[in-house]
């Protein structure tokens, strides 16, 4: 049995650590953070087929830079302000998985897309997510990422959590590191439009 | 030109119907095809494609994405100077020069950077922009070592952060030797630097391996995080290595530091789980199970409520059994299980 004081002591310490560490604040979701967002204006071949970003903060009066895309032709996943995802085009609506997400996936969600930011992954015209195969172990880990589309950070960050978007149900995981998978997802097999219309369900048409 | 034109159009017009088909086949049920378009005659030449990039109207309706699909198929057999007068260029957009980069480097799963591309490297007068490319889009061997590392120490910072990526892919002694040389100098170091040493160094497994590496990035990362003087980029990739560091001291330091960004904190947890669940073996302590608590209340994960209730024997505190009840049942109603990726190789 150890001395009193030295029981004292150490039961002090913890109660000092339980109450230093008790005001933990609940984190949770809010707004529209975690879901994709698409405005028109991106042509390709005689179709309009929209561009895509992801909601970073809960709404676009929420701060400075309420999204998370990968603009082309301006580098890399980055943050953006409404101004600079909107380009004078028109919004197309808030998205979501199909199957819901609670506001902890929505954390999630939210984390994943900033992490593309810090990696600085170059934008990729041919496909959603590129990255070498043979480098990547079994999953697509943000760091092997080589080069993203604008839907494929939605794409990306909403299966590597497990809500599948679009693909067939041996190739839809994105963020499973296989040839197959990869090529899948490239091309015009998928744009932010049929993304946004055919595979996620609209939360709201007004302005997040 | 304009005997030209009428049979390159139906050409272009042709491919258009089959891409425009294949669109509208795949975005109705789902079903993969191919990315790349089956080849048609009389095909535009290779200098066509590439002045339709940014000349749709010179080629009936064509879309960028379009003709990439197409160059990309041809890329093997194109004249790399064609190519690379394009990606020289500084008067051509940028998305077609980084167009170039990706046709020049070709596969990465099939191919290492050509020499072409290696000179593009040396030349300095080349953008950082287009260099830094060059860096993400190659597939760099050993023998790269020696280049990479010049990269990843006297390039430009865009250049330098590529390059250390790239080289702890190749030479994992030598990128994490920078990586500790860059953090040890932070104060000299830009943010851009000091992110990729971040990830260099734990990709490279110094900090997984040698317990006083760890400690003393650990002790780095909390510096950045708590100093007010730090950038956000900054301390946002700090927060992150914290999270990859893959240790309960890590996470301690992140949860208890009064400077973290409080959103990215769930996420950080989430891929935290599984040391979370480890930490919380039949002997765990008070300090550990309130840590474990203290993350459950920022983000209730429904995998750890077996392990905090095995454990619940080994708490006196009232306070805590208190804190522990009321996460159990937010768990209950708000909980989502944890992200195994995470953890697997």
């Amino acid at each position: 049995m150890k001395p009193m004081h030295i029981r004292f002591v150490r039961s002090t310490a913890l109660a000092l650590v339980i109450l230093l560490v008790s005001v933990a604040q609940a984190l949770a979701a809010t707004g529209n953070q975690g879901y994709a967002v698409y405005r028109n204006g991106v042509v390709v071949g005689a179709t309009d087929q929209w561009h895509s970003a992801l909601m970073a903060l809960p709404h676009t009066t929420s701060g400075s830079l309420p999204v998370i895309h990968a603009p082309g032709g301006r580098g890399y996943v980055q943050y953006g302000t409404w101004k600079e995802f909107i380009a004078a085009k028109t919004y197309q609506g808030t998205y979501r998985p199909k199957s819901a997400p609670a506001s902890a996936d929505r954390d999630n969600f939210a984390y994943m897309a900033r992490r593309l930011v810090d990696e600085q992954i170059p934008y990729s015209l041919l496909y959603q997510v590129n990255y070498s195969v043979s480098k990547a172990g079994k999953w697509v880990d943000p760091g092997d990422i080589t080069g993203m589309r604008c839907d494929g950070v939605i794409e990306y960050v909403y299966e590597w959590y497990g809500f599948r978007v679009f693909g067939g149900d041996s190739v839809w995981d994105v963020t499973r590191a296989l040839s197959v998978n990869k090529t899948a997802h490239s091309g015009t097999a998928v744009t932010p439009r049929t993304q946004a219309q055919s595979y996620l369900v609209k939360v709201t048409a007004s302005l997040p | 030109m304009r005997s030209i034109r009428w049979p390159l159009a139906a050409a272009v017009a042709s491919v258009a119907v089959v891409g425009a088909l294949a669109l509208g086949f795949t975005a109705s049920d789902g079903r993969v095809f191919a990315a790349l378009p089956t080849p048609v005659p009389d095909r535009p030449s290779d200098a066509e494609l590439i002045s339709a990039l940014e000349d749709p109207g010179g080629l009936g309706s064509p879309d960028l994405l379009g003709i990439a699909q197409q160059l990309w198929a041809r890329r093997s057999a194109m004249d790399r100077s064609q190519l690379t007068a394009v990606l020289l260029d500084p008067a051509r957009p940028r998305v077609v020069r980084e167009l170039m980069v990706d046709l020049l480097a070709g596969d990465p799963d099939r191919s290492l950077i050509a020499d072409d591309m290696r000179s593009l490297l040396a030349d300095e007068s080349l953008d950082q922009e287009i260099r830094a490319r060059i860096i993400s889009q190659s597939r760099f061997g050993a023998a790269d070592s020696g280049l990479l590392s010049s990269l990843a120490k006297q390039g430009e910072d865009r250049v330098a952060f590529f390059a250390l990526k790239q080289l702890s892919a190749v030479d994992t002694r030598t990128a994490g030797a920078i990586a500790r040389e860059t953090i040890a100098a932070a104060g000299a170091a830009s943010d851009e630097r000091l992110s990729a040493a971040y990830k260099t160094l734990i990709r490279c497994g110094a900090v997984k391996d040698d317990a006083p590496t760890r400690i003393a990035f650990v002790a780095h990362l909390e510096d950045v995080l708590n100093d007010p003087d730090s950038s956000t980029a900054l301390r946002t990739s700090a927060t992150f290595a914290l999270a990859d560091v893959g240790r309960i001291e890590a996470l301690r330091t992140l949860l208890q530091s009064p400077a973290a960004d409080r959103a990215l904190v769930a996420g950080a947890i989430d891929q935290n789980a599984a040391v979370i669940k480890a930490a919380l073996h039949p002997d765990a302590d008070e300090p550990t199970i309130a840590l474990a608590v203290q993350a459950m209340e920022a983000h209730p994960l429904k995998d750890l409520a077996g392990p905090l209730e095995a454990v619940r024997k080994n708490v006196t505190s009232v306070e805590l059994t208190r804190r522990l009840d009321a996460v159990m049942a937010r768990i209950a109603s708000e909980g989502v299980m944890s992200n195994p990726k995470w953890s697997q190789e």
